[in-house]
């Protein structure tokens, strides 16, 4: 969306209504998406950790959140030096590393509050589009630096990368599952097909817009 | 020796359950130099978890604007209002453009891989 004008009359209000309109499709498209991925594939459990355990169990933004990201972020760029990472991450920018682990664990994290009925549903989608602003917040933060001309192209590919797709993101998933316990992993499982249930209601408005059908989409939605 | 994903995961998890109140940074360096990485891959490392701890900063600030009364747009419009604090009005408006597209982008991407 272009904007002419960004001050008190003209373009902020716009911009920010633009920006959580975007993340909120955003987040909905991938919930179905990734919905659709594992629905078609189990994953065995490898060992299970207290430390796992401690992250679905503590508050939506506890300490122990940026401790596992981090684990994992570790754990991904050590495996693809090495040639041993199982998935593909073909962005492998730092960003781009980061806001996959972010998306995947937020919603192994929120998905087992849901199934736990700790959040309910229109609270998990909305701290999911919480964290797509906050990344977006956060990169055009570093990017835009303060006194420092700016290369709008760069801007617009940086962010994009906060926007991790459903085939980035879904394999974190899948391995955060292998180590906590089958019951903890029934409930993401369960949390998980609740939000990509939701998300059918907005992906079905974005449908509705589109000026060709979308034949696959419409199929997902059972419309 | 090289290790898979699951045994390098594995690996730090029980280090950090043996040790939970371990320093999460000195967890990370010693298992990279233990698997004897690339300077290149530990700045790669070093970058992306500075973006976990913003990523955290920033929905720990918006989480707590929100407990304040403040909705996300009114939160994201002071943000932006500090980012962009000192251009000039139309170096303002390209850059939110420029914002604004990355996300449109992505799911007009999305939507039209889906089609195919």
């Amino acid at each position: 969306m272009k904007f002419i004008a960004y001050n008190e009359d003209e373009g902020r209000n716009e911009f920010v209504s633009h920006v959580e309109g975007e993340s909120r499709k955003y987040s909905a498209l991938q919930s179905l998406l990734s919905g659709r991925k594992l629905e078609q594939e189990e994953v065995e459990s490898l060992k299970e950790f207290k430390e796992v355990q401690q992250f679905l169990d503590s508050p939506v933004g506890d300490a122990s959140e940026a401790k596992l990201k981090k684990v994992f972020a570790t754990a991904i760029i050590i495996a693809n030096e090495q040639g041993t990472l199982p998935f593909s991450i073909e962005d492998k920018s730092p960003i781009a590393i980061a806001s996959a682990v972010d998306e995947g664990l937020n919603r192994v994290k929120l998905s087992y509050k849901l199934a736990n009925e700790d959040l309910d549903a229109i609270e998990v989608a909305d701290k999911l589009i919480d964290a797509t602003v906050a990344r977006v917040v956060t990169v055009a933060d570093k990017v835009i630096e303060r006194g420092v001309p700016v290369v709008l192209n760069r801007v617009c590919d940086v962010i994009a990368k906060v926007y991790p797709p459903a085939s980035v993101f879904v394999p974190v998933i899948k391995n955060a599952e292998k180590f906590i316990v089958t019951a903890a992993k029934a409930a993401v499982r369960k949390g998980l097909n609740y939000v990509a249930e939701g998300a059918k209601t907005v992906v079905r408005s974005v449908a509705k817009g589109l000026d060709k059908a979308r034949k696959k989409l419409i199929s997902w939605l059972e419309l | 020796m090289a290790k898979n994903f699951d045994e390098i995961l594995t690996s730090m998890l029980e280090q950090l359950e043996n040790n939970p109140d371990q320093d999460i940074e000195v967890l990370v360096k010693g298992e990279c130099e233990k698997m004897g990485v690339s300077e290149e891959s530990m700045a790669l490392l070093s970058e992306t978890n500075e973006y976990i701890d913003g990523f955290a900063e920033k929905m720990a600030a918006l989480q707590k604007a929100k407990e304040e009364g403040k909705s996300r747009k009114q939160w994201m419009l002071e943000e932006m209002d500090r980012i962009l604090e000192g251009r000039d009005e139309q170096e303002k408006a390209e850059i939110v453009s420029a914002i604004s597209d990355a996300g449109e982008n992505v799911n007009n991407e999305t939507l039209n891989e889906e089609e195919d």
